[in-house]
């Protein structure tokens, strides 16, 4: 992997989360925030007339890819008082949020099924931004360097785990930088995650303070790839690295892990539902383990703990890192 | 290529730096100026003003400092350096914040407040009523426009003025005034400046103008700020789009004259009230659209669907929307002179698929030429000929950018483009030529005792001034900058030593 130099282009992708519901818990309206994130994406396409430009809304129900617009043709009205690159992407992400919130309204009738109000779709927004950026790699000869900036509202929501974890890795794999600017509510477990292992930044705004977004915008997630090598960048050094179970969605501390696929289990189960490994009882009876092996001994869910035990199919139980 | 175009951008960053603060503070009142400025800074200054542009209260410039990792310190401290002399920084009691009018308008530029006008008036004629199909005609003929008028004036520089007709008096006059050509028995001549001008890119060739232009202004007692301010505004314009002229001001409208004679805007004669912006003004303000579009249009060129590199960045850049259309419509505007047409061989041979009068003269600045068809010519770089080059100031680095930014299709594929054979052997040519460095210098002999030498000798090392020392013959050659200072210093010692023998 090359180093980057100042004159490389760069890709930012604008995740927008515009869960209603979660904004309306919030001191900082979404209006404001949104005009905001406008202001930051204008110095982003300020910076360098080659920075190329992807801006996603994703709420509880869809996640829309707002510019570039899908008509191509798209030509707003005239207007002298704004420079026209970005004129064109304020009215695109403008109307795209209108029209999504106002949908949103329409659907909000049908009944809620099994979606919790305040979660967001992340990790379709990830992966269609990542998705994006495949694609604009593929197609240019020069060396675009890509980043993830993700202005989340809502909670994490554990049925995404798994699609979410596949994407941050993806995203690592591409070097591709997840920023994560956590505006509402508590500390996110998984976004966490996903700037950690990314190698990206984490951010979670304090707005009841005197924190203003814009000001957090400029200051941390306008930084390139090459200036993030010159300047310090915040960083987050406590990180929560808990994991959610795939049985039933929920993040735990201590679980049970498949020695086959490593998919990770809050209760003991027979069958592997991932990959249909058949356990064998007497691994999983908690009596058959010799109690001074389990007695405080804590394993990580490594590949290494997995090869130990690879003969014969067992399901280890140890603290998730 | 890089290197020539920062020393040109620094060269319009340098005419900011001489600006007295009040014609800044005024420069600064134009959201689209300061866009432009903002744009010509390094990618740290960028970011140092970003996150600064929304601080109410000024901060310690200690903790700017702070900002950058340890190993990078240096080099942000010479950036805030650099924001301090264009104006954009101010420092008062060691807390630094940004000049509150270009932090007012350059916040009007991203949210679009502030001046009306700034960005240009966009021109509302009755059958131009947003027609995409209309502009796309007036594209393609803008490109052949400009090509056309600038290639004419570098036709004219090399000396081919027997079968084009000659450029206007203005453009005339900017050539004799930046010392890219002077008056000779038989009319103008190129002078060694010309010679470099003509292997720069376009951008750099364009902001040398447009320089020289400002200076033109300075002496012709126009206001430096409305030109700069009118060449800032150009220089945000979209291309392909056409603009009011109606509510420039006298000097705008001279300036618009004389820039359309170097095909920098069009304006149809037919309708003055209206003009456009052209591909060499509207691609400045983009750093490497200038070297760009040369090697996508090169390597784009057979596969348009999968586009060059720079193909897609430019294009976007430029016509908002990333769609295929607007791919093929930048490579339309691309003038077929930007294409690659040069091969070079590891035994320094040179072909070049060219019928263009323009390009065999810039090539024979360099290259031997050997024989010409109708569309090819060959020729080799010998030692000869690229030693008459250097002798007229064309440096090794500039043929070598030269050939790589036009090197054929089937050269942009390798890695380096040109044989590296040939680029070492013309860098080694220039090491000959340049092996004898002539430099005005003091020498001081005759020493009476060795211990006044080597006090002499031990401060000299100090501020670092000596070009040559032998300490056996008690002799030491310093530079000019030094004499004044070494003199100082023998006569403290004499004074000294007199002193000391008075006490004695």
């Amino acid at each position: 992997m090359s180093e980057p130099v100042e004159s490389d282009a760069s890709l930012l992708v604008v995740a927008l989360d515009i869960n209603s519901s979660a904004w309306a818990r919030s001191l900082l309206t979404l209006d404001s925030a949104l005009q905001q994130t406008i202001i930051f994406i204008n110095a982003y396409l300020a910076l360098k007339p080659e920075n190329q430009l992807v801006v996603l809304a994703s709420s509880k129900r869809q996640c829309k890819c707002l510019y570039p617009p899908e008509n191509k043709n798209f030509v707003p009205e005239q207007d002298i008082q704004v420079y026209e690159q970005f004129r064109v992407v304020d009215v695109c992400i403008l109307a795209g949020i209108k029209e999504m919130l106002m949908g949103a309204e329409v659907a909000a009738a049908d009944a809620n099924r099994g979606i919790e109000e305040g979660q967001t779709l992340i990790s379709r927004a990830l992966s269609k931004a990542l998705c994006h950026i495949n694609r604009v790699n593929e197609s240019t000869l020069s060396k675009i360097w890509s980043r993830i900036l993700i202005i989340s509202a809502a909670e994490d929501s554990p049925r995404e785990y798994i699609s979410l974890m596949n994407s941050i890795f993806a995203a690592q794999k591409m070097s591709v930088l997840i920023d994560i600017c956590k505006v509402i509510g508590g500390d996110s477990v998984f976004l966490q995650q996903a700037a950690d292992i990314s190698g990206g930044t984490y951010l979670k705004l304090d707005v009841a303070g005197s924190e203003s977004l814009l000001q957090t915008l400029m200051f941390t997630f306008l930084a390139d790839h090459y200036t993030r090598e010159i300047l310090y960048m915040p960083g987050n050094e406590q990180i929560d690295f808990r994991a959610t179970c795939f049985c039933h969605k929920r993040v735990i501390d201590i679980g049970y892990v498949c020695s086959v696929c490593l998919s990770i289990f809050c209760k003991m189960a027979p069958v592997c539902s991932t990959c249909r490994t058949k356990f064998s009882i007497r691994l999983i009876k908690p009596e058959s383990r010799s109690s001074s092996a389990s007695n405080g001994q804590t394993t990580r869910t490594n590949s290494q703990q997995a090869l130990s035990v690879s003969n014969s199919a067992s399901l280890s139980q140890g603290t998730l890192l | 290529m890089s290197s020539s175009e920062e020393d040109f951008k620094s060269t319009i960053a340098e005419y900011l730096e001489a600006l007295p603060p009040q014609f800044c503070r005024r420069v600064f009142s134009n959201p689209a100026a300061c866009l432009a400025i903002f744009r010509l800074l390094s990618t740290v200054g960028k970011q140092l003003i970003m996150s600064m542009l929304y601080l109410e209260t000024p901060i310690k410039l200690h903790d700017v400092h702070q900002w950058a990792r340890h190993s990078h310190l240096r080099l942000l401290k010479s950036k805030v350096h650099q924001l301090r002399k264009l104006h954009i920084l101010v420092e008062e009691k060691g807390m630094v914040s940004l000049n509150s009018i270009f932090r007012e308008q350059l916040r009007n530029a991203l949210t679009g407040g502030g001046d009306f006008s700034s960005f240009g008036v966009p021109y509302r004629g009755s059958d131009d009523s947003s027609s995409s199909s209309s502009s796309r005609v007036a594209a393609g003929r803008l490109a052949r426009y400009a090509d056309e008028r600038w290639e004419t004036i570098l036709h004219f520089m090399v000396g081919r003025a027997a079968d084009v007709r000659p450029p206007s008096d203005s453009v005339r006059g900017i050539l004799k005034m930046s010392k890219l050509m002077e008056e000779g028995a038989d009319g103008m001549r190129i002078t060694n400046r010309g010679f470099q001008f003509l292997l720069q890119d376009s951008a750099s060739q364009v902001w040398t103008v447009l320089l020289q232009y400002l200076r033109l202004a300075e002496i012709q007692d126009m206001d430096v700020v409305e030109v700069l301010n009118f060449l800032f505004q150009l220089v945000s314009l979209q291309l392909g789009k056409s603009y009011s002229a109606e509510r420039l001001t006298g000097n705008q409208r001279k300036m618009l004259n004389e820039l359309r004679d170097f095909g920098l805007v069009f304006q149809d004669e037919r309708d003055p009230k209206r003009f456009y912006p052209t591909h060499l003004i509207a691609s400045l303000t983009s750093g490497s659209g200038s070297s760009e579009p040369a090697a996508a249009s090169a390597t784009g060129d057979g596969k348009k669907d999968s586009g060059g590199a720079g193909d897609t960045a430019v294009a976007r850049s430029k016509i908002p929307g990333t769609s295929v259309m607007a791919k093929q419509r930048f490579s339309e505007l691309l003038a077929p002179s930007e294409k690659g047409y040069i091969v070079v061989e590891t035994n320094c041979r040179v072909y070049a698929y060219t019928d263009s009068p323009l390009h065999i003269a810039i090539l024979n600045l360099f290259v031997h030429l050997v024989s010409r068809f109708s569309n090819f010519v060959t020729g080799v770089l010998t030692r000869t000929s690229v030693r008459r080059a250097l002798s007229h100031g064309i440096t090794a680095d500039q043929m070598i950018a030269f050939l790589t930014t036009h090197a054929h299709p089937q050269m942009q594929g390798n890695v380096p483009v040109l044989p590296i054979t040939v680029t070492d052997q013309i860098r080694l040519w220039e090491k000959e030529k340049n092996s004898l460095h002539p430099s005005p210098a003091h020498l001081y002999r005759e020493f009476a005792q060795k211990a006044d030498f080597e006090r002499v000798f031990r401060y000299a090392q100090e501020i670092n001034v000596i070009l040559w020392a032998s300490i056996e013959k008690r002799q030491l050659v310093v530079s000019r900058q030094g004499h004044p200072k070494i003199v100082e210093f023998i006569k403290g010692l004499k004074n000294q030593q007199q002193q000391q023998k008075q006490n004695a």
